[in-house]
């Protein structure tokens, strides 16, 4: 904890991460809470700006056998996450909620992913890290897939249009890196194969972008029996005719 | 689309009273999307034990296909009642 210039003694600051896996972290070091207070607490992360005490309580446990909401349980968490993380929930009589000065690296993740979306130029080229891993992995509860999903689904749509947009401004490694994110997240994903290929073709690197459609083109075959999309095919097949393959591109089968 | 399945047998008489003595939860994600409206595509993410957590992963390329998973996975989620 740190003292601010009027010798006060200021809040901590709290980092809630929830990409790919839960951690809480505090001056750049992890802190140690316990797997109920960890649900707990990103359960509060991923609805902001508060929850009401009842909400929560019969989200995250079962209902006691008078069928009310574990409300003891709840209580018991929220003192226990305070006593770890002094600060980081606020709580009423009624509502919960994160501390004002908690940052969640969903949160961030989501305005990147929006301002990408929107054409930002700037941070598409300083947050496309941001959009590098699921909503924690692994968690199955339904609160969390539901998040978790919406959470995928922008990080791909912004991955794909940052590699578009980081083409436009020819910061083409970036592109290609952008690209390759998405197509990490969704190795069959038509439209994140395109973005690599067309940053690769950007860049000149007309062997590249033929080896990565082969790759693309072999595992849609391995995987679903399909040959690539038209539109796909058709953007290859241009480059091919562009100008003459060389010698170690001969191999490669032309687009179907 | 995401489904989830839950089974838990009780020990006693009356289960308003009892604790599950057995309990079982999985999962079972569908991410089925069009690409450029040229085919269907699913993947299929199925946890039959959340506890275990062991993730099987499928894709498909048929609707049906999907279906027939589907259709497995009530199968043996309704399975588990003979198997108390």
């Amino acid at each position: 904890m740190f003292d601010d210039l009027d010798g006060r003694a200021a809040l901590p600051c709290w980092e809630v991460r929830l990409l790919g896996g839960f951690e809480l972290r505090t001056a750049g070091q992890p802190v140690r809470i316990g797997a109920v207070e960890g649900r707990l607490l990103a359960f509060l992360s991923l609805h902001p700006p508060a929850v009401t005490r009842e909400f929560a309580a019969a989200t995250l446990w079962p209902p006691t056998a008078d069928g009310r909401p574990a409300a003891g349980a709840l209580r018991t968490a929220v003192w226990r996450l305070n006593r770890a993380a002094s600060g980081v929930v606020e709580a009423s009589r009624d509502r919960l909620m994160l501390a004002g000065q908690v940052r969640t690296d969903c949160a961030q993740s989501r305005d990147a992913a929006e301002r990408i979306l929107a054409g930002d130029e700037m941070a598409t080229l300083q947050a496309v890290a941001l959009l590098e891993h699921d909503l924690l992995p692994g968690w199955y509860e339904d609160w969390v897939l539901v998040e978790g999903e919406r959470h995928r689904q922008l990080r791909l749509h912004a991955l794909e249009a940052a590699a578009r947009t980081l083409v436009g401004i020819g910061r083409h490694g970036q592109a290609v890196d952008a690209a390759r994110l998405a197509i990490a997240a969704e190795p069959l994903r038509e439209s994140a194969h395109r973005a690599l290929i067309e940053a690769q073709l950007a860049q000149g690197n007309r062997a590249e972008a033929l080896r990565d459609y082969r790759g693309y083109r072999d595992l849609l075959a391995v995987e679903l029996g399909l040959p690539p999309g038209p539109a796909l095919r058709a953007l290859v097949a241009a480059a091919l005719a562009e100008e003459p393959a060389p010698p170690s591109m001969a191999a490669i089968p032309d687009p179907e | 689309v995401t489904l989830f399945g839950h089974y838990a047998s009780m020990s006693e008489a009356d289960p308003a009273d009892s604790e599950p003595e057995r309990e079982r939860a999985g999962v079972l994600i569908v991410r089925a999307w069009l690409d450029h409206g040229s085919s269907f595509r699913a993947r299929v993410t199925r946890v039959d034990d959340l506890v275990e957590g062991q993730e099987r992963v499928t894709t498909h390329a048929d609707p049906d296909e999907v279906r027939a998973v589907l259709n497995a996975w009530l199968r043996d989620l309704d399975g588990l009642r003979g198997s108390r």
